[in-house]
């Protein structure tokens, strides 16, 4: 009895250390961030290597793993990769910037693309007088006398208007 | 937070940025981010900055929504790439200034 208590907690033992074999050794970043085992078909296996625990973390942090999976789940498998990458910047920007995240990146961007837009309309203006047409609004050193109306082109989808202000759906 | 359809207390930190009349904001940020992250994210900040924090994750959730592969970050690649453009060009004008401007000069 003794001995198959023996061969018994032996085979446990053994069982065991397979587990944690495979949990430690194969299993990838989610799986180990959510000590689970990781099976050979793991959803998260392909894109959070072991290698790269903290890229998994930051994910987890700011959209939980279910949410990561439903969302890979609705793209196709080819689109996975950069789907993750994105989740990845967008967590990453996240936990930088808790307030704003992301989109106080998209208005800063959108704000130097405003100043840009005007630079170029100035530009091709002052080249413009070089060719003989020298717009109203410019004066004889080429600098402006009143501002024009911009009408900025609908570059995206975003809903920003010409201040770098987004409104909000 | 008709979601939950639950009575809300009166000390939940989503009602003043997630009111009732508005379902679709709560549904955005819960199905992308669920509700216990976003909570946290609010509990973490000064109450003067929760506003803030809330349309940004609503507008991040709207755009993930729209766009699952790249949601907002979409958005950053573009425009990147339309101030590349935008300098580029403006560059190329400013170099036909200088010069025109130094003909006339000569």
């Amino acid at each position: 009895m003794i001995d198959d208590t023996l061969r018994v907690n032996k085979r446990r033992s053994g069982m065991k250390s397979y587990q944690e074999q495979t949990r430690s050794s194969t299993s990838c970043a989610a799986c180990k961030f959510l000590k689970r085992r990781c099976t050979p078909n793991c959803q998260f296996a392909p894109y959070f290597h072991s290698d790269e625990p903290k890229k998994f973390a930051k994910v987890h942090k700011v959209f939980g793993a279910s949410n990561v999976s439903k969302i890979l789940n609705e793209v196709a498998e080819d689109q996975r990769e950069d789907t993750v990458n994105s989740l990845v910047y967008e967590a990453e920007v996240r936990l930088r910037d808790p307030v704003y995240g992301c989109i106080g990146a998209i208005a800063s961007l959108q704000h130097r693309m405003a100043e840009l837009q005007h630079d170029l309309i100035l530009a091709r203006a002052r080249l413009a007088s070089y060719v003989g047409h020298r717009p109203s609004f410019l004066d004889d050193h080429g600098g402006l006398l009143v501002a024009p109306s911009i009408d900025f082109p609908e570059s995206n989808s975003l809903p920003f208007d010409q201040f770098g202000r987004f409104h909000f759906p | 937070m008709q979601a939950f359809e639950e009575e809300m207390p009166s000390d939940c930190i989503f009602s003043p940025y997630f009111p009732a009349n508005n379902p679709r904001r709560f549904a955005y940020v819960h199905k992308i981010y669920g509700a216990s992250n976003v909570g946290k994210i609010l509990q973490d900040l000064p109450v003067s900055r929760r506003a803030e924090a809330a349309d940004s994750l609503y507008y991040e959730a709207y755009c993930r929504i729209k766009d699952p592969v790249y949601g907002c970050v979409g958005l950053i690649t573009i425009l990147h790439q339309q101030i590349y453009d935008a300098q580029c060009q403006l560059a190329r004008i400013q170099a036909e200034i200088a010069a025109l401007s130094s003909q006339s000069q000569s």
